[in-house]
Protein backbone atom coordinates (compact mmCIF):
# COMPACT_ATOMS: atom_id res chain seq x y z
CA UNK A 1 0.00 0.00 0.00
CA UNK A 2 1.64 3.22 -1.05
CA UNK A 3 2.43 5.79 1.65
CA UNK A 4 0.50 8.86 1.22
CA UNK A 5 2.49 12.05 2.05
CA UNK A 6 0.04 14.53 1.03
CA UNK A 7 -3.52 14.12 0.79
CA UNK A 8 -5.45 16.85 -0.70
CA UNK A 9 -9.07 16.83 -0.53
CA UNK A 10 -10.70 18.99 -2.97
CA UNK A 11 -14.32 19.34 -2.88
CA UNK A 12 -15.88 20.72 -5.88
CA UNK A 13 -19.48 21.49 -5.65
CA UNK A 14 -21.06 21.97 -8.93
CA UNK A 15 -23.72 24.50 -8.97
CA UNK A 16 -26.82 23.83 -10.76
CA UNK A 17 -25.93 23.92 -14.40
CA UNK A 18 -29.11 25.34 -15.57
CA UNK A 19 -32.04 26.49 -13.62
CA UNK A 20 -34.82 23.95 -13.41
CA UNK A 21 -32.89 21.53 -15.53
CA UNK A 22 -30.55 19.87 -13.01
CA UNK A 23 -32.10 18.26 -9.99
CA UNK A 24 -28.99 17.12 -8.12
CA UNK A 25 -25.72 18.59 -6.84
CA UNK A 26 -22.57 16.58 -7.40
CA UNK A 27 -19.71 16.41 -4.90
CA UNK A 28 -16.37 15.09 -6.13
CA UNK A 29 -13.51 14.16 -3.80
CA UNK A 30 -10.06 13.70 -5.31
CA UNK A 31 -7.22 11.95 -3.43
CA UNK A 32 -3.59 12.48 -4.46
CA UNK A 33 -0.54 10.48 -3.40
CA UNK A 34 3.23 10.83 -4.10
CA UNK A 35 3.07 8.57 -6.94
CA UNK A 36 0.56 9.42 -9.36
CA UNK A 37 -2.25 7.28 -8.51
CA UNK A 38 -5.11 6.39 -10.39
CA UNK A 39 -7.44 9.15 -9.90
CA UNK A 40 -10.18 8.03 -7.76
CA UNK A 41 -13.24 9.97 -8.01
CA UNK A 42 -16.59 9.22 -6.84
CA UNK A 43 -19.71 11.20 -6.65
CA UNK A 44 -22.94 10.94 -4.90
CA UNK A 45 -26.18 12.58 -5.56
CA UNK A 46 -28.01 14.61 -2.96
CA UNK A 47 -31.62 15.32 -3.52
CA UNK A 48 -32.28 19.02 -3.88
CA UNK A 49 -34.82 19.03 -1.07
CA UNK A 50 -32.23 17.61 1.33
CA UNK A 51 -29.66 20.18 0.26
CA UNK A 52 -32.11 22.99 0.78
CA UNK A 53 -33.07 21.63 4.18
CA UNK A 54 -29.47 21.46 5.31
CA UNK A 55 -28.86 24.97 4.05
CA UNK A 56 -31.90 26.19 5.96
CA UNK A 57 -30.69 24.47 9.14
CA UNK A 58 -27.26 26.02 8.70
CA UNK A 59 -28.83 29.46 8.27
CA UNK A 60 -30.97 28.91 11.35
CA UNK A 61 -28.00 27.93 13.48
CA UNK A 62 -26.05 30.99 12.30
CA UNK A 63 -29.02 33.20 13.10
CA UNK A 64 -29.26 31.72 16.58
CA UNK A 65 -25.56 32.32 17.15
CA UNK A 66 -25.88 35.93 16.02
CA UNK A 67 -28.87 36.37 18.32
CA UNK A 68 -26.95 34.96 21.24
CA UNK A 69 -23.94 37.19 20.62
CA UNK A 70 -26.25 40.11 19.91
CA UNK A 71 -27.81 39.82 23.36
CA UNK A 72 -24.36 40.05 24.88
CA UNK A 73 -23.60 43.12 22.81
CA UNK A 74 -26.88 44.70 23.82
CA UNK A 75 -26.10 44.01 27.46
CA UNK A 76 -22.76 45.71 27.03
CA UNK A 77 -24.37 48.68 25.31
CA UNK A 78 -27.11 49.15 27.87
CA UNK A 79 -25.57 52.46 28.83
CA UNK A 80 -25.57 54.76 25.83
CA UNK A 81 -24.90 58.47 26.04
CA UNK A 82 -26.02 61.22 23.69
CA UNK A 83 -24.86 64.81 23.75
CA UNK A 84 -28.06 66.85 23.65
CA UNK A 85 -29.42 70.29 24.30
CA UNK A 86 -32.51 70.48 26.51
CA UNK A 87 -34.80 72.88 24.71
CA UNK A 88 -37.61 72.90 27.26
CA UNK A 89 -39.46 70.77 29.74
CA UNK A 90 -37.32 69.94 32.72
CA UNK A 91 -37.90 72.25 35.64
CA UNK A 92 -34.52 71.75 37.24
CA UNK A 93 -32.45 72.38 34.16
CA UNK A 94 -32.17 75.69 32.40
CA UNK A 95 -33.84 75.86 29.04
CA UNK A 96 -31.26 75.45 26.34
CA UNK A 97 -28.84 73.81 28.67
CA UNK A 98 -26.49 71.38 27.04
CA UNK A 99 -25.83 68.09 28.68
CA UNK A 100 -25.73 64.36 28.25
CA UNK A 101 -28.69 62.07 27.88
CA UNK A 102 -28.12 58.52 28.96
CA UNK A 103 -30.31 55.48 28.59
CA UNK A 104 -29.32 52.94 31.19
CA UNK A 105 -31.38 49.94 32.17
CA UNK A 106 -34.88 51.37 32.67
CA UNK A 107 -33.99 55.02 33.19
CA UNK A 108 -33.57 58.05 31.00
CA UNK A 109 -30.96 60.19 32.71
CA UNK A 110 -30.22 63.78 31.76
CA UNK A 111 -27.31 65.62 33.31
CA UNK A 112 -26.52 69.18 32.33
CA UNK A 113 -23.23 71.00 32.75
CA UNK A 114 -24.30 72.26 36.17
CA UNK A 115 -24.37 68.66 37.35
CA UNK A 116 -28.16 68.74 37.72
CA UNK A 117 -29.54 65.29 37.12
CA UNK A 118 -33.05 64.41 36.04
CA UNK A 119 -34.24 60.84 35.93
CA UNK A 120 -37.24 59.61 34.01
CA UNK A 121 -38.39 56.03 34.18
CA UNK A 122 -38.73 54.49 30.74
CA UNK A 123 -41.92 52.83 31.91
CA UNK A 124 -43.50 56.25 32.51
CA UNK A 125 -42.79 57.46 28.99
CA UNK A 126 -45.95 57.77 26.94
CA UNK A 127 -44.65 58.85 23.59
CA UNK A 128 -41.47 59.74 21.78
CA UNK A 129 -41.66 61.91 18.70
CA UNK A 130 -38.80 62.59 16.34
CA UNK A 131 -38.76 65.57 14.04
CA UNK A 132 -36.14 66.96 11.70
CA UNK A 133 -35.62 70.71 11.91
CA UNK A 134 -33.46 73.30 10.23
CA UNK A 135 -32.06 76.50 11.70
CA UNK A 136 -29.60 79.28 11.10
CA UNK A 137 -26.36 79.03 12.99
CA UNK A 138 -24.52 81.74 14.86
CA UNK A 139 -27.38 83.25 16.82
CA UNK A 140 -27.68 87.01 17.31
CA UNK A 141 -24.02 87.88 16.54
CA UNK A 142 -24.22 86.10 13.22
CA UNK A 143 -27.53 87.78 12.42
CA UNK A 144 -26.09 91.22 13.16
CA UNK A 145 -23.02 90.39 11.12
CA UNK A 146 -25.12 89.35 8.17
CA UNK A 147 -27.16 92.52 8.44
CA UNK A 148 -23.95 94.57 8.32
CA UNK A 149 -22.74 93.01 5.08
CA UNK A 150 -23.37 95.51 2.25
CA UNK A 151 -25.33 94.87 -0.92
CA UNK A 152 -27.34 92.09 0.65
CA UNK A 153 -24.35 89.82 1.04
CA UNK A 154 -25.74 88.61 4.34
CA UNK A 155 -28.56 86.91 2.54
CA UNK A 156 -26.09 84.85 0.56
CA UNK A 157 -24.39 83.89 3.79
CA UNK A 158 -27.77 82.80 5.14
CA UNK A 159 -28.07 80.33 2.30
CA UNK A 160 -25.12 78.36 3.61
CA UNK A 161 -25.16 79.13 7.32
CA UNK A 162 -27.89 76.76 8.33
CA UNK A 163 -27.77 73.31 9.79
CA UNK A 164 -30.10 70.40 10.22
CA UNK A 165 -30.80 68.92 13.60
CA UNK A 166 -33.17 66.48 15.22
CA UNK A 167 -35.74 67.42 17.81
CA UNK A 168 -37.00 64.63 19.98
CA UNK A 169 -40.04 65.22 22.16
CA UNK A 170 -40.70 62.83 25.01
CA UNK A 171 -43.92 62.89 26.99
CA UNK A 172 -44.14 61.06 30.27
CA UNK A 173 -46.34 60.93 33.36
CA UNK A 174 -45.14 61.90 36.80
CA UNK A 175 -46.10 60.12 40.01
CA UNK A 176 -49.40 62.01 40.23
CA UNK A 177 -50.32 61.26 36.64
CA UNK A 178 -49.52 64.69 35.26
CA UNK A 179 -48.19 64.75 31.73
CA UNK A 180 -44.79 66.33 31.16
CA UNK A 181 -43.17 67.05 27.84
CA UNK A 182 -39.48 67.45 27.25
CA UNK A 183 -37.76 68.39 24.03
CA UNK A 184 -34.15 67.64 23.26
CA UNK A 185 -32.10 68.87 20.36
CA UNK A 186 -29.64 66.41 18.89
CA UNK A 187 -27.25 66.51 15.95
CA UNK A 188 -28.82 65.31 12.70
CA UNK A 189 -29.08 61.55 12.65
CA UNK A 190 -28.57 61.08 16.37
CA UNK A 191 -32.29 61.31 17.04
CA UNK A 192 -32.91 58.16 15.08
CA UNK A 193 -30.31 56.31 17.14
CA UNK A 194 -31.92 57.46 20.38
CA UNK A 195 -35.29 56.47 19.05
CA UNK A 196 -34.04 53.01 18.14
CA UNK A 197 -32.49 52.66 21.56
CA UNK A 198 -35.76 53.50 23.26
CA UNK A 199 -37.54 51.10 20.93
CA UNK A 200 -35.15 48.39 22.03
CA UNK A 201 -36.38 48.98 25.57
CA UNK A 202 -39.87 47.88 24.70
CA UNK A 203 -41.60 50.85 23.14
CA UNK A 204 -43.97 50.57 20.21
CA UNK A 205 -43.61 52.80 17.20
CA UNK A 206 -46.49 54.66 15.67
CA UNK A 207 -46.51 57.02 12.74
CA UNK A 208 -47.57 60.60 12.79
CA UNK A 209 -47.56 63.02 9.92
CA UNK A 210 -45.47 66.11 10.47
CA UNK A 211 -46.14 69.62 9.29
CA UNK A 212 -44.04 69.06 6.22
CA UNK A 213 -46.13 66.13 5.16
CA UNK A 214 -43.35 63.70 5.91
CA UNK A 215 -44.09 60.85 8.25
CA UNK A 216 -42.66 61.38 11.69
CA UNK A 217 -42.38 58.43 13.94
CA UNK A 218 -44.14 58.49 17.22
CA UNK A 219 -43.28 55.90 19.78
CA UNK A 220 -45.79 55.04 22.40
CA UNK A 221 -45.40 52.89 25.42
CA UNK A 222 -46.73 49.46 24.92
CA UNK A 223 -47.45 48.99 28.59
CA UNK A 224 -50.19 51.58 28.54
CA UNK B 1 -42.37 126.76 58.32
CA UNK B 2 -41.72 123.47 60.10
CA UNK B 3 -45.35 123.27 61.12
CA UNK B 4 -46.49 123.66 57.53
CA UNK B 5 -44.28 120.77 56.48
CA UNK B 6 -45.82 118.58 59.15
CA UNK B 7 -49.30 119.48 57.87
CA UNK B 8 -48.33 118.49 54.37
CA UNK B 9 -47.08 115.11 55.58
CA UNK B 10 -50.26 114.55 57.58
CA UNK B 11 -52.42 115.32 54.56
CA UNK B 12 -50.32 113.01 52.40
CA UNK B 13 -50.49 110.18 54.91
CA UNK B 14 -54.29 110.52 55.11
CA UNK B 15 -54.50 110.47 51.33
CA UNK B 16 -52.35 107.34 51.14
CA UNK B 17 -54.50 105.65 53.74
CA UNK B 18 -57.65 106.56 51.83
CA UNK B 19 -56.27 105.22 48.56
CA UNK B 20 -55.14 102.02 50.25
CA UNK B 21 -58.56 101.57 51.82
CA UNK B 22 -60.30 102.10 48.50
CA UNK B 23 -58.12 99.45 46.84
CA UNK B 24 -58.73 97.06 49.70
CA UNK B 25 -62.49 97.60 49.70
CA UNK B 26 -62.57 97.10 45.94
CA UNK B 27 -60.82 93.78 46.27
CA UNK B 28 -63.11 92.48 49.00
CA UNK B 29 -66.26 93.44 47.15
CA UNK B 30 -65.24 91.25 44.22
CA UNK B 31 -64.41 93.81 41.59
CA UNK B 32 -61.94 93.36 38.83
CA UNK B 33 -58.71 94.97 39.90
CA UNK B 34 -57.04 96.39 36.82
CA UNK B 35 -53.86 97.12 38.72
CA UNK B 36 -53.04 93.51 39.35
CA UNK B 37 -55.42 92.24 36.68
CA UNK B 38 -56.33 89.37 38.91
CA UNK B 39 -59.93 88.44 39.51
CA UNK B 40 -60.35 87.48 43.09
CA UNK B 41 -63.37 86.92 45.24
CA UNK B 42 -62.27 87.27 48.81
CA UNK B 43 -59.09 85.26 48.72
CA UNK B 44 -60.17 82.58 46.28
CA UNK B 45 -59.19 82.29 42.64
CA UNK B 46 -59.78 79.79 39.93
CA UNK B 47 -57.31 77.04 39.32
CA UNK B 48 -56.65 75.81 35.83
CA UNK B 49 -55.75 72.47 34.35
CA UNK B 50 -54.09 72.52 30.94
CA UNK B 51 -55.10 69.72 28.61
CA UNK B 52 -52.87 68.40 25.87
CA UNK B 53 -52.96 70.39 22.65
CA UNK B 54 -55.12 69.00 19.88
CA UNK B 55 -54.18 69.45 16.27
CA UNK B 56 -57.18 67.86 14.59
CA UNK B 57 -56.72 67.59 10.84
CA UNK B 58 -53.96 70.18 10.79
CA UNK B 59 -50.51 68.85 9.96
CA UNK B 60 -48.85 70.18 13.09
CA UNK B 61 -45.40 68.98 13.93
CA UNK B 62 -45.84 66.82 17.05
CA UNK B 63 -42.83 68.46 18.65
CA UNK B 64 -44.59 71.79 18.33
CA UNK B 65 -47.63 70.34 20.08
CA UNK B 66 -45.54 69.36 23.08
CA UNK B 67 -43.81 72.75 23.05
CA UNK B 68 -47.13 74.64 23.09
CA UNK B 69 -48.33 72.55 26.04
CA UNK B 70 -45.20 73.19 28.08
CA UNK B 71 -45.09 76.89 27.21
CA UNK B 72 -48.74 77.25 28.19
CA UNK B 73 -48.00 75.88 31.64
CA UNK B 74 -45.08 78.24 32.05
CA UNK B 75 -46.87 81.33 30.80
CA UNK B 76 -50.02 80.71 32.82
CA UNK B 77 -47.96 80.25 35.95
CA UNK B 78 -46.09 83.43 35.18
CA UNK B 79 -49.28 85.49 35.00
CA UNK B 80 -50.16 84.56 38.63
CA UNK B 81 -53.75 84.86 37.46
CA UNK B 82 -54.73 81.43 38.65
CA UNK B 83 -54.33 79.97 42.09
CA UNK B 84 -52.80 76.78 40.73
CA UNK B 85 -51.83 75.56 37.31
CA UNK B 86 -52.21 71.81 36.91
CA UNK B 87 -50.89 69.51 34.28
CA UNK B 88 -53.18 67.29 32.24
CA UNK B 89 -54.06 64.09 34.05
CA UNK B 90 -52.79 65.25 37.44
CA UNK B 91 -54.80 63.44 40.11
CA UNK B 92 -54.19 66.17 42.66
CA UNK B 93 -56.34 68.51 40.58
CA UNK B 94 -59.38 66.35 41.34
CA UNK B 95 -59.52 67.73 44.84
CA UNK B 96 -59.45 71.28 43.54
CA UNK B 97 -62.75 73.04 44.12
CA UNK B 98 -62.82 75.78 41.53
CA UNK B 99 -61.11 74.25 38.56
CA UNK B 100 -61.19 75.39 34.97
CA UNK B 101 -59.96 73.19 32.15
CA UNK B 102 -58.06 74.85 29.34
CA UNK B 103 -58.38 73.18 25.96
CA UNK B 104 -56.38 74.34 22.97
CA UNK B 105 -56.96 73.23 19.40
CA UNK B 106 -54.76 74.29 16.53
CA UNK B 107 -56.78 75.35 13.52
CA UNK B 108 -54.07 76.43 11.12
CA UNK B 109 -50.35 75.95 10.92
CA UNK B 110 -47.82 77.11 8.37
CA UNK B 111 -44.39 75.70 9.10
CA UNK B 112 -42.38 78.34 7.23
CA UNK B 113 -38.60 78.30 7.11
CA UNK B 114 -35.98 80.24 9.00
CA UNK B 115 -33.60 80.14 6.04
CA UNK B 116 -36.27 81.52 3.74
CA UNK B 117 -36.88 84.33 6.19
CA UNK B 118 -33.19 85.10 6.42
CA UNK B 119 -32.72 85.14 2.66
CA UNK B 120 -35.89 86.82 1.44
CA UNK B 121 -37.13 88.72 4.51
CA UNK B 122 -40.72 88.62 3.29
CA UNK B 123 -41.26 84.89 2.78
CA UNK B 124 -41.05 81.87 5.04
CA UNK B 125 -43.07 83.13 7.98
CA UNK B 126 -44.18 80.54 10.51
CA UNK B 127 -47.83 81.09 11.38
CA UNK B 128 -50.19 79.37 13.72
CA UNK B 129 -53.82 79.90 14.62
CA UNK B 130 -55.44 78.19 17.57
CA UNK B 131 -58.67 78.37 19.47
CA UNK B 132 -58.83 77.93 23.20
CA UNK B 133 -61.63 77.32 25.62
CA UNK B 134 -61.85 77.50 29.38
CA UNK B 135 -64.42 75.05 30.64
CA UNK B 136 -65.70 74.02 34.02
CA UNK B 137 -65.76 70.40 35.01
CA UNK B 138 -69.37 70.17 33.91
CA UNK B 139 -68.44 71.30 30.43
CA UNK B 140 -69.73 74.86 30.74
CA UNK B 141 -67.59 77.18 28.62
CA UNK B 142 -66.45 80.17 30.61
CA UNK B 143 -64.18 81.78 28.08
CA UNK B 144 -63.15 81.02 24.55
CA UNK B 145 -61.27 82.77 21.82
CA UNK B 146 -59.01 82.52 18.82
CA UNK B 147 -55.35 83.42 18.99
CA UNK B 148 -52.71 83.90 16.31
CA UNK B 149 -48.95 83.86 16.51
CA UNK B 150 -46.18 84.07 13.96
CA UNK B 151 -42.46 84.39 13.43
CA UNK B 152 -41.84 86.80 10.56
CA UNK B 153 -38.29 88.07 10.96
CA UNK B 154 -35.76 86.44 13.20
CA UNK B 155 -35.73 83.32 15.27
CA UNK B 156 -36.39 79.64 14.98
CA UNK B 157 -39.72 78.19 13.95
CA UNK B 158 -40.16 76.85 17.45
CA UNK B 159 -40.42 80.41 18.71
CA UNK B 160 -43.98 80.49 17.45
CA UNK B 161 -45.07 78.05 20.16
CA UNK B 162 -43.98 80.41 22.91
CA UNK B 163 -45.65 83.36 21.20
CA UNK B 164 -48.89 81.41 20.95
CA UNK B 165 -48.79 80.35 24.60
CA UNK B 166 -48.00 83.89 25.66
CA UNK B 167 -50.89 85.28 23.61
CA UNK B 168 -53.32 82.76 25.07
CA UNK B 169 -52.17 83.51 28.61
CA UNK B 170 -52.40 87.22 27.94
CA UNK B 171 -55.91 86.92 26.55
CA UNK B 172 -57.05 84.91 29.54
CA UNK B 173 -55.39 87.30 31.93
CA UNK B 174 -57.15 90.29 30.40
CA UNK B 175 -60.56 88.62 30.44
CA UNK B 176 -63.12 88.80 33.18
CA UNK B 177 -64.04 85.40 34.46
CA UNK B 178 -67.21 84.76 36.43
CA UNK B 179 -67.09 84.09 40.12
CA UNK B 180 -66.40 80.46 40.93
CA UNK B 181 -69.36 80.16 43.32
CA UNK B 182 -71.83 81.61 40.81
CA UNK B 183 -70.72 79.16 38.17
CA UNK B 184 -71.13 76.25 40.51
CA UNK B 185 -74.60 77.41 41.53
CA UNK B 186 -75.72 77.85 37.95
CA UNK B 187 -74.30 74.48 37.11
CA UNK B 188 -76.38 72.95 39.89
CA UNK B 189 -79.56 74.62 38.63
CA UNK B 190 -78.99 73.36 35.11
Amino acid sequence: MPQLRQITNRCETHELLKRNSVKIARVTIQMRSRKPMKKKSFSFAVPIQQALMSAALLFLSITLCVEAFGDDAAAKQQKCTFQVKAVLGFSNSNAGGAGSLTVEHDLLRFENKKQQVTLVSLASIESVVLSEQNKQVGGVPMTLGKAAVPFGGGRVVSLISHKKYDDIAITYRDQDGGIHGVIYELPAGEGLKLEKLIVSHGMHVGTQVSSNGAADQEISNGSK
Amino acid sequence: MAASNKDVFRVLSVLVLLVAQSFASGRHSGTFNKGSRAWSIGDTKWSVQVEEVESGDVHLDPVFRVAIYEHLLTELERTTYFKDVWRSGDRLADSEGDLLILKVKVNKFDAGSETKRAVTTVAGATKITAEFGLETRRGQTVKKGVVNADVRWFGENMKVTRSLARNIASKIKNSKLPEPDVTRTSARVH
